[in-house]
């Protein structure tokens, strides 16, 4: 997970960035606790979003403490634990070991070795993080495990491929809800891991090309100069699924986070695209 | 018919005991023998045939192997009604489709000779939005439009696709809820400066 998903802060009123921030800290807080402290080094916004989207699908209250801040002298105010922060939290040190493993099969040389360190670490993360979430780690690999074979063959379907790793966050957002509420969070997952997939392999596709990796946008424009050219049709697919997230969203029927959760995905998500795309035609500041 | 489904209360991915457990428990509550000299006798015969119905339906399609394969992805189940021009092939797909079977669709969709009608390009973008491929679900749903520009339901589904949730603060294409408290206070300053302007 990249971290692409965060709000546009100055749309947000002061309370709805106070409660972002109490997210925030609170997932880090709960996932030092009770799955590892190698999550609070690794977190990002995404899984603040996954949280906040499966607080309002699930209905769960949010109440938040004035806490110690592991890495700051100040106290601060933090989002108490909650089944939903405790999930996510279970459910990042999940995909954090696995893309550690991920990155030890994939890397060359001292990266390697370095990758080899961390994945040692996130076992006892993933041991802790699979007893909170039993099952959820299977279903990871098993879908991963099709996600690394299609890359291996080098597909050049973009939904195809991000349909694998979509499943992959749409198990994660869905696990342990029930009935209409798994629907829902299923196709917020699924949707919110089709635009991750894609911006990422947006914003790499000039480095893939130059390491030789595989970069399905490459694959499917013929290089990045190509996948430059065709921005507005990549960005009108991200606009796609952040619209089909958004109505996945509304069937949930409304609740006090909708403003911060429509923010971050209608708001942020066309700035990230907007960054990436600056980033890569070299006109960012 | 209205979907058996949802006569029944039950998803199209519930099992069959589920299913039979659904149909026993609305068949006890609305039997004739719970309304003799009741005024709402007829009204429960109706609803008593319909739920026979809806279960004589969903057991004869699940015995013909035609069982629920749909797994999650979009859903957009406001119905697909079969075109007046649409063959027996497209108005089965089109059933499959709004019974959430979307894999049978597409199975029926590849099988079709004719690839190049707008019927086809708009039902498989359909069960690429209900599968979650967006970028070929707008690909074939654009290309239904362009060979016929003057399908109502296709521009329509093409149009949906590209909106936000209603909800949204911000949507930008709902337009129609009426005026905001916005556009209440634009208009009093309006009309206050053109007052003004008359002294």
């Amino acid at each position: 997970m990249f971290g692409y998903i965060k709000p546009r802060f100055p749309e947000l009123l002061v309370k709805e960035n106070e409660f972002y921030k109490a997210v925030y800290c609170g997932i880090c807080r709960i996932g030092g606790k009770r799955v590892s402290r190698f999550t609070r080094l690794m977190l990002n916004n995404d899984f603040v979003f996954m949280c906040l989207v499966r607080m309002a699908v699930c209905g769960d209250t949010a109440c938040a403490e004035t806490r110690r801040c592991p890495y700051s002298l100040k106290k601060k105010c933090m989002l108490c634990e909650n089944p939903s922060a405790l999930y996510t939290s279970a459910a990042f040190g999940i995909l954090l070991y696995y893309k550690a493993l991920d990155d030890v099969a994939d890397r060359r040389g001292i990266f390697r070795l370095a990758a080899k360190f961390r994945a040692l670490f996130a076992r006892g993360m993933f041991r802790r993080a699979d007893a909170l979430c039993p099952g959820l780690a299977e279903g990871v690999k098993e879908r991963l495990s099709v996600l690394a074979g299609l890359e291996k063959a080098r597909a050049s379907s973009p939904d195809l491929v991000a349909d694998s790793f979509a499943s992959v966050t749409a198990l994660a957002a869905s696990y342990g809800a029930e009935g209409e509420a798994r629907d829902i969070l299923w196709e917020c997952g699924y949707h919110i891991g089709r635009y991750i997939y894609i911006i990422d392999a947006y914003e790499d596709c000039a480095r893939d090309e130059k390491d030789r990796g595989y970069n399905v946008l490459n694959e499917y424009y013929g290089g990045p100069d190509r996948v430059i050219a065709d921005t507005e049709q990549i960005g009108q697919t991200l606009r796609d699924s952040i619209h089909a997230f958004c109505r996945s969203y509304e069937r949930a029927g409304g609740s006090v986070y909708d403003k911060l959760v429509y923010n971050i995905a209608e708001l942020g998500s066309a700035d990230a695209f907007a960054a990436v795309t600056d980033k890569l035609k070299g006109t960012d500041k | 018919m209205t979907d058996p489904y949802k006569i029944l209360g039950v998803s199209p991915q519930a099992s069959d005991e589920e299913i039979k457990k659904a149909y026993r428990a609305l068949a006890k509550k609305y039997h004739p023998d719970n309304y003799v000299n009741n005024p709402l006798a007829d009204l429960a015969a109706e609803k008593m045939k319909e739920i026979n119905e809806a279960y004589d339906t969903i057991t004869k399609a699940r015995a013909s192997g035609s069982g629920s394969a749909y797994s999650g992805g979009d859903t957009y189940s406001s119905g697909y009604s079969s075109g007046s021009g649409a063959s027996s092939g497209y108005a089965r797909i089109r059933d499959l489709l709004n019974q959430n079977r979307v894999t049978e669709a597409e199975v029926l969709l590849n099988r079709e000779t004719d690839k190049n009608s707008s019927e086809w390009h708009f039902l498989t973008g359909v069960v690429y939005m209900r599968k979650g491929w967006l970028q070929q679900a707008r690909e074939h749903l654009t290309l239904a439009c362009q060979i016929d520009p003057s399908n109502a339901e296709y521009r329509n589904m093409l149009d949906m696709f590209s909106n936000t949730a209603r909800s949204s603060p911000y949507n930008t294409t709902s337009t129609d809820g009426g005026c905001t408290g916005c556009d209440i206070c634009t208009g009093l300053l309006c009309a206050d400066l053109m007052c003004g302007c008359l002294r």
